[in-house]
């Protein structure tokens, strides 16, 4: 187990280096050569071209979500003058009560996982309770057992507890989906931070728990929010697990009311459906302007989840 | 102070004992997790892997039959001749364009030596994770409609006569395949990107002193410097592909006439809308072990590897 974690553990640090934007020591600027500028911009076209066939679907997207229905009869693919911008005020009527949903599940599922993941991975990392091995093992282990195996049997289980249709029935079982890959990282680094730090605190006759508030919590901040960041990421991205244990559609997260905006808007305005896929993601965009380090450190920390 | 593992071993009953009573606090911190880990992933775990020798509706109690439900498995047309082909084609081309085109992308920025460029591109090639895999679906859905999709309007704007892509049985599943075309995958390229910035500077500088080519370089050089993190993406993608049945839920249902069926997408059907969650539960099984004996291969592999990332 200890050697099968270097690989990720690894390529996380380096990954997070990279999106730390310390690439300049790695990289360093060569002595020039002969056909510097012509090679900087033969790449240049080269992954231009390859970004803008892949952003083809999404500028499709942005500009039929900004036509009526008489532009999009005239030519559906072509762009149109004026803008269009009444679709988004009625896909905003149909989507805010599934834009609450969503937040609803982000908020609930991240208090729970990473209340629980912190107080787990603090005690591994840092006490030698009887049993320790045992526990962490038995977290390990998860990382084998892959979402298949347990889909249909977790949707019985809640379906047993009444959890069905509820908030904790999305709230728990997505948080524990989270607890392996989140113990994993932030007991690696409580185990990281230096004894002394606690020693100094128990001298001064702190509290465990206020050693866990006072001086872990605070210095694990960045990390808390790489995760943060990742699991809302995952949360607003889930359909899967919603449609099965959401009955009530009224109840379904953005990425699922999207499905719903068909039947509801498209007679007059087929655009609004279009504008309704933006808006379900405008959220994410926001994240990603506001915390990109985070947001890219935790995409590719995703690796260690295998 | 905290780790004393070696006379923890050597500690007798009582001695134990005082030091859970010493660290009790530690059970009552662990609580929340094992509640969660227990109810939703332990127990639905064992509870597959038992009912899936069972014929069961999920709520009533459940008739052993023994290795019934995967003789089913194994002998079914749809489930296992057509779903388990599917799954393979739609595994190995994840796994090629997942391995291919980001290592395409990752190299090219690598090769960059404007570093303000290196760091747009590599945002541009990360933006579109922003977007959520439902809306992704959906758009290239319109992109395929028949009559008044992007892809028909080109084609008879060729002069060429339109496909059915999704509707049709034949095309159907060239057109999954199809999907994110050019196949830059922001994740992977990322990961690429940081094991090449790993490699030390001064054998790419040996390299090209002894005037190695660029594409030289590149096959000789980085490739086989980077094979940990191929590894690692490749069995992530092997991972995901065989789970998934995104466009199955949403949008083909398996169709038309089970030309995109994959045992996920019969695993899902058998227990929501047939009710035979026994049948559902060995699908669940077979996927597990699948992916459990990929992970294990590969995993001796990234070991007998690592020595390469170490420096």
């Amino acid at each position: 187990m200890q050697s099968k974690s270097t690989l990720p553990k690894e390529s996380v640090t380096t990954t997070a280096s990279v999106a730390a934007g310390q690439t300049k020591g790695a990289r360093q600027p060569v002595t020039p050569r002969r056909f510097r500028w012509r090679g900087d911009w033969s790449i240049a076209l080269v992954l231009l071209l390859l970004g803008f066939l892949t952003f083809v679907p999404l500028i499709m997207l942005l500009e039929l979500s900004l036509k009526s229905q008489q532009q999009m009869a005239d030519a559906m693919w072509l762009p149109a003058w004026p803008l269009y911008f009444k679709n988004y005020a009625k896909a905003w009527i149909v989507m805010q009560q599934y834009m609450l949903n969503s937040l609803n599940f982000s908020i609930g599922t991240v208090m729970v996982s990473i209340i629980c993941s912190t107080l787990s991975s603090y005690v591994l990392a840092r006490y030698d309770f009887p049993g320790r091995e045992f526990f962490y093992m038995a977290i390990l282990a998860l990382l084998m057992i892959p979402g298949v195996l347990t889909l249909i049997t977790a949707f019985v289980v809640t379906v047993n507890l009444n959890l069905n249709n509820t908030n904790w029935g999305v709230w728990l079982p997505l948080a524990a989906g989270a607890q392996a890959f989140q113990i994993i990282v932030l007991r690696t680094f409580f185990a990281s931070l230096p004894g002394e730090l606690f020693e100094a605190g128990r001298i001064d006759g702190a509290s465990e728990m206020t050693m866990l508030l006072r001086i872990a919590l605070p210095l694990a901040k960045p990390i808390l929010s790489t995760l943060i960041v990742l699991q809302i990421l995952n949360v607003w991205n889930e359909f899967i697990w919603p449609i099965m244990v959401l009955s009530d559609p009224t109840r379904y997260p953005a990425i699922l009311g999207i499905l719903r905006l068909g039947q509801l808007v498209t007679q007059r305005d087929p655009g609004a459906m279009y504008a309704g896929y933006v808006i379900s993601g405008i959220p994410l965009l926001l994240m990603f302007a506001f915390t990109s380090r985070s947001f890219i450190r935790g995409l590719t920390s995703g690796a260690i989840k295998m | 102070m905290f780790i004393q593992s070696r006379s923890r071993e050597r500690a007798s009953f009582a001695k134990t004992l005082k030091r859970v009573r010493q660290y009790w606090f530690c059970y009552v911190m662990l609580l929340g997790t094992f509640a969660l880990l227990i109810t939703f992933s332990y127990y639905p775990a064992f509870s597959a892997i038992y009912h899936s020798f069972t014929i069961w509706d999920g709520f009533r109690p459940e008739q052993w039959v023994g290795l019934q439900n995967y003789q089913e498995i194994f002998t079914s047309d749809i489930i296992f001749r057509k779903g388990f082909a599917n799954m393979l084609l739609l595994t190995i081309w994840q796994v090629v364009r997942s391995s291919v085109f980001p290592l395409l992308g990752a190299a090219l920025l690598y090769r960059m030596r404007n570093e303000k460029l290196a760091y747009f591109y590599r945002l541009v090639f990360v933006l579109p994770l922003v977007v959520p895999g439902v809306v992704a679906i959906l758009v290239w859905r319109q992109l395929y409609e028949p009559n008044f999709g992007l892809f028909n309007a080109i084609l008879q704007g060729l002069g060429l006569p339109p496909s059915a892509w999704l509707n049709s049985p034949k095309t159907a599943l060239p057109s999954l395949m199809f999907m994110g075309f050019p196949w830059i995958d922001g994740v992977g390229l990322l990961i690429y990107l940081a094991g090449l910035l790993a490699i030390p500077t001064e054998i790419i500088e040996a390299a090209k002193m002894d005037g190695a080519s660029s594409l030289r370089r590149f096959f000789n050089m980085e490739l086989p410097l980077i094979v940990p993190q191929i590894r690692l993406i490749v069995i992530l993608n092997v991972i995901g592909s065989l789970q998934s049945f995104g466009w199955q839920l949403l949008v083909t249902r398996g169709g038309p006439n089970n030309a995109t069926t994959v045992p996920a997408w019969e695993m899902y059907q058998s227990a929501m809308t047939e009710g035979r969650f026994g049948v559902a539960s060995a699908i669940g099984v077979v996927l597990f072990l699948l992916i459990f004996v990929l992970t294990l291969i590969n995993q001796s592999y990234i070991r007998s590897n690592v020595e390469y990332q170490a420096d």
